[in-house]
């Protein structure tokens, strides 16, 4: 979407509103966004953990909590811009949980009243998990392609 | 006291009470309805669909049944049976329309049964496989429903929802330092497991002060309800249960209680006994 530009040629900041998408205009940005913020909150417990546990130094908290505070930031602006509720990124499913934990109901190494995908990826990660698997790709009943997987899933900090 | 058609939910606020119609509450409570569906194997021109027992003489009004005939009475001595000869259960099964649609003339059949008289309202979808399976069934509940009749005479049923909506906890981003952003969270996770607790608390609390004067079952929680409550009281002491729950709501005005009522004898009319299976 061009900007809008003075006689001059240069571009004026956009008018309140302009770049406003209406709903049946975002499409797949509400997924996109929904799993950007779940990225987002995988980064974020994985710093409290860190921080709670004191592996972090000041200035490495307030560069990190800045970041993610960036980020949250954006993908707020974006959702201003396509017209989304914030809450609404988050996918219900149903009796497994949700997505996304509600606004203040997990904490990194907390119990939670309600299961999340979230909630579940952070413990993984935290633990550590090793994914196998085979994948093989073909045609006209052709195996071509094969894959061996071997998927380590587990935070940085217990690589050191 | 009969359940009347004239049944309503009403909202306790902080203050002043509301009324709605009271299709949301019975739309509410049918939806938990909609499993029990039993397996017969009689054709169905024999099976006889029964909507609720009562007493003998039956009113001479018949209100249409599921196919919009007129419903009819099987009595056998003090008691009767209210029933639909001829319905297909896999027929109304076809589509959710139409089940849904049988679902609802189900309940205003017992409705207005209730209008009139005491009854014991059945499940949706009960059927007999016969009529002289009903009859046979009547004759051996004679005393046992006949008794659970009389000491029901002048109940009715009633539900009390309630959930919590509490303010919106600070928002971490107003925070200035980065640290302080992080442990913000934790001081909403911690905020929101003290809402909890009260929560719980306050929910023990309430059912206790219902429990010490009414007879109640609980139920099923929907959506983002925090309790859900069947009581058992006589028109009578509809006051005292309106003055319990305002006074409580004004002690607790994150709570929003909602009354509904009344309504038939869905959750007590078989007492501690289990209700017949067809």
């Amino acid at each position: 979407m061009s900007e809008p530009a003075n006689p001059q040629g240069v571009p004026l900041p956009p008018q309140p509103g302009a770049l406003k998408l209406r709903q049946s205009e975002a499409g797949l940005a509400p997924l996109v966004l929904t799993l950007v913020e779940l990225l987002r909150q995988l980064m974020e417990a994985q710093v409290i953990r860190r921080m709670e546990a004191g592996q972090l130094s000041d200035a490495e908290i307030e560069r990190a909590a800045n970041s993610l505070r960036a980020i949250e930031e954006q993908i707020v602006q974006l959702c201003e811009v396509l017209e989304i509720d914030p809450e609404q990124l988050n996918l219900d499913l149903g009796e497994a949980g949700s997505l996304l934990p509600k606004r203040g109901s997990y904490y990194p190494g907390r119990p939670a009243a309600q299961a999340s995908v979230l909630e579940l990826l952070d413990r993984l990660i935290s633990t550590g998990v090793v994914l196998e698997g085979d994948l093989d790709l073909g045609v006209a009943q052709m195996d071509l392609i094969h894959l061996k997987l071997r998927i380590l899933l587990t935070s940085s900090s217990k690589l050191g | 006291m009969s359940a009347s058609g004239e049944s309503r939910t009403q909202k306790f606020s902080s203050g002043e009470a509301a009324t709605s119609p009271w299709g949301q509450t019975r739309t509410g409570y049918l939806r938990g309805r909609l499993l029990f569906f039993p397996i017969l194997t009689s054709s169905p021109g024999e099976m006889v669909y029964t909507f609720a027992f009562l007493s003998a003489p039956p009113p001479p009004q018949k209100p249409p049944g599921l196919q919009e005939a007129a419903i009819d009475y099987v009595v056998v001595g003090d008691l009767a049976a209210a029933v639909e000869p001829g319905i297909s259960l896999e027929a109304l099964q076809q589509s959710d329309q139409r089940l849904l649609e049988a679902l609802v003339r189900h309940d205003q059949v017992i409705c207005h049964l209730c209008q009139n008289q005491t009854v014991l309202p059945l499940r949706f979808g009960t059927v007999f496989v016969s009529e002289d399976h009903l009859r046979d069934h009547l004759s051996q509940n004679q005393q046992s429903y006949q008794s659970r009749l009389q000491a029901l005479q002048g109940t009715g049923e009633y539900v009390v929802k309630g959930h919590a909506d509490w303010p919106e906890l600070e928002p971490e981003s107003t925070q200035p330092s980065g640290r302080a952003y992080l442990l913000a969270k934790k001081q909403q996770y911690e905020a929101q497991q003290q809402r909890i607790q009260q929560q719980q608390q306050e929910c023990e609390a309430l059912v206790q002060a219902l429990t010490q004067k009414f007879l109640i079952q609980a139920g099923k929680v929907q959506a983002e309800e925090l309790v859900r409550l069947h009581l058992l009281l006589r028109e009578e002491q509809r006051p005292e249960l309106d003055t319990l729950l305002t006074q409580w709501q004004q002690e607790h005005p994150h709570w929003h209680l909602e009354l509904g009522g009344p309504l038939p004898l869905y959750h007590f009319a078989y007492g501690h006994e289990a209700e017949p299976s067809a």
